[in-house]
């Protein structure tokens, strides 16, 4: 092996400098300090000095020619700044556009985010139906769930007039867990009745009996029914259209076509979005070909020229 | 003409200028691409190249040494050509000798030795010799190596022209020194006597 086994790298690179002279003061010395304590160090630097002449004395090449260069080459193959600005410009253009395409492609619809709805926008309609019934299943033994139910009844207001309880009752006997329009029926089923239908209630203190037969006095049916009409009036009002429950008098209707044609807010901010896309690739491509088209004329034009 | 006259005159577009500064440094930069890639065809592109670019971003020397300057687009295309080749290794067109019917590897041998003195086949194999060690060394080892112990830059010239810190050349250059010696004391029956290199570990 040579010196690099004698000594470290950073001291050969100090005597390397040393030879070239490239070292500062403070390095000099520590160079000469090196030369003088290290018993390869001198032997080192003359190898290095023989290898720079070595070096030196290698023969210079000639030229095989001149490599002037011609004004062809000069002019033609210089690309110049409103050629390249054209080209970045295409490039960009032609990304750009290609991204609008693959989100265009590659994303379904309903992913585009929909703006929030505004108060003022149309609410959507719930799809209507003209069939306010029980389930078929429940509809063919409607004779004896209203037997039962009404048997049942009959019983449950008896039994508290006998022990004189006060006792709190739906005005007509209904079959229960049969629960109408939007809730869809639970075991519970609130009244069990027809939606926008309010039962009155009877109230009977202590005391009182029920009218023979259960059958009101016709007052008193005047005043139910007066009643039952102006809550029913207030609970459509306040009832919400997300149950998509129509009042009492639009239910059964066919509703045509035409009415339910009309384009729910998905639909529109849909369109919109799609139309914008649309007008981005539009001007996009637009931009990209005019560019292309510009940068090969100015091209050929310089050609012409030189 | 003045060094700086003609840059400003070729910044301006004119190409006789230009052609002017192409006369007096084409040799550097033609030995520098010869002893980076060892393949004279290869150089000769490299420079023609490299003069052609230098010709088209003349407007981004801001001064300084227009030679450093120079030998940095040398210096990358060399870069590049060595990139490419590796990339597509190919077979150099070694010369067949007709009588021994074996290829002579070195490229010694494109010149025509038939009446040349002993001296000067010496010369020219120990120049063979020196270039094959100098192709063994990675390219940034080469570069430095060419510029500083061939071509007598300077440091800070180096420095500019390879875009490194003038501390990185001193590094570099030290480490393809050790590296160029090792190799050269298997070729030092070539070396003339003064020349041949000391081993320091038989002292």
């Amino acid at each position: 092996m040579n010196e690099a086994m004698n000594l470290n790298r950073k001291q050969l690179e100090l005597l390397s400098a040393y030879l070239d002279e490239s070292l500062s003061e403070r390095e000099k010395k520590k160079a000469e300090l090196l030369l003088a304590s290290h018993p390869d160090a001198v032997a080192t630097l003359e190898n290095l000095r023989n290898l720079k002449s070595l070096l030196r004395m290698l023969p210079e090449r000639e030229v095989p020619h001149h490599f002037t260069i011609t004004r062809q080459e000069a002019l033609v193959a210089r690309p110049g700044w409103l050629v390249t600005g054209l080209r970045v410009l295409s490039g960009v253009s032609a990304a750009a556009l290609a991204a609008v395409l693959a989100i265009d492609f590659l994303l379904p619809v309903g992913s585009i985010p929909q703006p929030a709805m505004l108060e003022s926008m149309p609410l959507e309609e719930a799809p209507a139906t003209d069939e306010f019934a029980l389930p078929t299943a429940i509809a063919e033994g409607d004779a004896e769930i209203e037997i039962e139910s009404a048997t049942e009844a009959e019983q449950s207001l008896a039994a508290p007039a006998e022990s004189g309880e006060p006792i709190i009752s739906n005005f007509e006997a209904a079959p229960e867990g049969l629960g109408m329009g939007g809730g869809g029926g639970s075991p519970e089923g609130d009244t069990g009745q027809p939606p926008g239908m309010i039962l009155p209630d009877i109230s009977i203190s202590e005391g009182e009996s029920l009218p023979e037969d259960r059958q009101l006095t016709e007052q008193d049916q005047l005043s139910v029914e007066k009643e039952s009409g102006a809550d029913a009036e207030k609970s459509i009002a306040e009832s919400s259209p997300i149950l998509g429950v129509a009042p009492p008098e639009e239910q059964g209707k066919v509703i045509s076509d035409e009415v339910l044609a009309v384009p729910t807010m998905p639909e529109i901010v849909q369109q919109k979005h799609r139309f914008s896309y649309l007008v981005i690739e539009i001007i996009l491509l637009a931009v990209s070909l005019l560019s292309i088209l510009a940068a090969v004329f100015i091209r050929r034009k310089r050609r012409g020229l030189h | 003409m003045d060094e700086s006259l003609l840059i400003q005159q070729a910044k301006k577009g004119d190409v006789e200028a230009f052609n002017q500064l192409v006369m007096g440094y084409q040799t550097q930069v033609y030995n520098l691409s010869c002893r980076m890639i060892s393949d004279t065809m290869l150089a000769d592109d490299v420079t023609q190249d490299t003069f052609i670019k230098a010709f088209h971003h003349l407007k981004s020397f801001h001064g300084g040494s227009f030679r450093a300057w120079l030998l940095r687009i040398a210096t990358n295309n060399c870069y590049d050509e060595m990139r490419r080749s590796k990339r597509r290794p190919s077979q150099p067109l070694n010369p067949y000798n007709t009588e021994t019917e074996e290829e002579i590897d070195d490229p010694i041998w494109l010149a025509d030795d038939g009446a040349l003195p002993e001296d000067f086949i010496h010369s020219r194999e120990l120049e063979a010799a020196i270039q094959r060690c100098i192709d063994q060394l990675q390219a940034q080892f080469k570069a430095v190596l060419i510029m500083v112990d061939v071509q007598g830059m300077d440091y800070k010239e180096a420095a500019r022209a390879a875009e490194t810190p003038v501390g990185t050349i001193r590094s570099r250059l030290a480490r393809a020194r050790d590296k160029v010696q090792r190799c050269l004391q298997s070729f030092s029956e070539l070396l003339p006597a003064k020349y041949r290199l000391k081993d320091v570990r038989k002292r």
